[in-house]
């Protein structure tokens, strides 16, 4: 994943409502990209009727 | 006798319940030794000496008019420090939460005080459970007795720390993406991160609801399951709390391990990532000792560690972030600097992210499960290198071996099985099926029982030297 442009990082900072001092917003744009590859590895295709376990409840071995 | 501070439970419980051994004497021991040690290893946020005097007292009055109530009465733990203790100040290890006094005890606490386990006092942690060893917190991040430049791993580090150092002849952790089985690992000691739901996360500070586990850490096994068996109750004020056919945990252990089928995910520690040379070699030994015990010893094939890793990092980025996010919006400077920005980063994984995390998560667990109906356990190293320096570690870079068994919430345990060249310790996780945590301690305790690691302990520095140095 390439690095994320600064304007459009700031928008998204914004958005969080989270105050960052400059080095603090240079540290979380910079891991952004292992974020989002993080992300893209999880949504492979899966069938519709695969529901999410809000809950994880484990039976019985 | 062995030194007390040494002793396990299983031994101590013996001589208390004969009345050869005082809880009050033993407690003054243990108090004694952190007094004197823990000022190089910062095992400790906060000993409670007079409360755990009190309580040895009544213990030994207890026991002395034929009131024992079992295994772990007159025995001297720690609780990591987001563990709830009423009228005791629960800080998370963090500013934010300094003069956090509740007013209850958590679920799994109330139960070892009425099973007369004497609490030394509150252990570090990370930040919160997450972030890493950091420097600019109220309190110093705990050393690696094995090696005080070294991690002890996190985030129950003082936890590991005062088990292995005979601080505390056992403690409590928590375990959201290897947290009780890390510290286990680099520390030297058993560390059990049991089925999910089999021990209440109630008043227990939360970093990840749908992967926190409770769990014991004691130095061997056996002491593990004498702790499931008080520990393992149903909460039901907890949602997640199980409600399951209670087990003899102690029962379960001994015999030999004929039939037992044991499966390899070799490509987890072979290709998906690379493992120390030294870490490979001990766990090729654990293998052999497991075949000479008469298990049967198989490959298998789960998807990629990555995989694991990652659905596991998504739900506690999202889940950690929704906690946190009025008070980092609020007083973000009441965090330190590695714990605010692993939570922030929760910030950007949407909604839609975090439920695709959940059904990736529910198919992982499906694979798991269907590869365990061809063999009994999984046997993997816990950590792919032995304790790295202080304050180097990212947990969150990478592919972990210990996250598959969050996000399935399979039981897993981690056990001393050697030392590396540096003489730092080397583990083993062994993973069972949901609720078979009792096979599990079995198998651990047979490979304990068969090997050496557990009478070696680590040399301290003389406190005078410590203090000096410091």
């Amino acid at each position: 994943m390439s690095e994320i442009d600064p304007a459009a990082f700031d928008a998204l900072i914004a958005q969080t409502g989270l105050t960052l001092t400059p080095a603090q917003t240079a540290t979380l744009r910079a891991a952004y990209p292992k974020l989002q590859a993080m992300i893209a590895r999880v949504t492979e295709p899966l069938p519709r009727e695969a529901e999410p376990a809000l809950i994880f409840e484990a039976e019985i071995g | 006798m062995s030194d007390p501070y040494f002793m396990t439970i299983a031994e101590a419980s013996a001589l208390i319940r004969a009345r050869k051994l005082s809880p009050v004497e033993l407690t003054r021991i243990f108090l004694d030794r952190i007094a004197a040690y823990d000022a190089q290893l910062n095992a400790y946020i906060l000993p409670l000496a007079d409360a755990a005097l009190a309580a040895a007292r009544t213990a030994e009055t207890e026991i002395a008019g034929g009131h024992y109530k079992g295994p772990l009465h007159g025995i001297p733990i720690g609780l990591k420090d987001i563990y709830n203790t009423a009228g005791v100040a629960t800080t998370g290890h963090s500013a934010l939460f300094r003069d956090h006094v509740p007013d209850a005890d958590a679920f799994t606490v109330a139960l070892l005080r009425e099973a007369g386990t004497i609490t030394l006092g509150k252990l570090s942690t990370w930040e919160f459970a997450i972030g890493g060893a950091s420097f600019d917190l109220p309190w110093p991040p705990a050393r690696n007795p094995w090696n005080t430049a070294r991690e002890p791993g996190g985030s129950s580090s003082g936890s590991g720390v005062a088990v292995a150092a005979g601080l505390a002849m056992a403690a409590m952790g928590t375990d959201t993406g290897g947290s009780i089985r890390g510290p286990a690992s680099w520390c030297g000691i058993s560390g059990l991160k049991p089925t999910y739901g089999y021990l209440s996360r109630r008043g227990i500070l939360p970093l990840s609801p749908s992967l926190d586990h409770a769990g014991p850490m004691c130095w061997t096994s056996e002491d593990c399951a004498l702790m499931m068996q008080v520990l393992a109750k149903h909460d039901p004020l907890d949602a997640a709390s199980a409600t399951v056919p209670p087990v003899d945990f102690a029962a379960a252990l001994g015999g030999d391990l004929k039939g037992l089928r044991i499966g390899v995910p070799r490509h987890f520690f072979e290709t998906d990532l690379t493992c120390e040379p030294d870490v490979l070699a001990a766990f090729e030994a654990s293998l052999e000792v497991f075949r000479a015990l008469g298990a049967t010893v198989t490959d298998v094939t789960l998807s990629p560690l990555g995989l694991f890793t990652d659905v596991n990092g998504l739900i506690t980025a999202a889940e950690a972030y929704a906690i946190h996010r009025e008070w980092l919006q609020k007083t973000p400077h009441l965090y330190g600097e590695r714990g605010r920005l692993r939570i922030m980063a929760g910030a950007f994984v949407t909604a839609a992210d975090y439920v695709n995390a959940q059904r990736e998560r529910t198919r992982l667990v499906q694979e798991v499960t269907a590869v365990m109906t061809g063999c009994d356990l999984l046997l993997m190293p816990t950590r792919q290198m032995t304790a790295p320096e202080l304050g180097g570690y990212d947990s969150s870079a990478g592919a972990s071996l210990t996250r598959p068994f969050n996000m399935t919430g399979f039981p897993a345990l981690s056990v001393c099985n050697g030392f590396d060249r540096n003489g730092l310790p080397t583990s083993l996780q062994i993973a069972g099926r949901p609720f078979e945590d009792h096979l599990v301690l079995k198998a651990g305790d047979a490979y304990e029982k068969a090997t050496s690691y557990r009478s070696a302990r680590p040399t301290l520095s003389a406190p005078a030297a410590a203090l000096a140095a410091n």
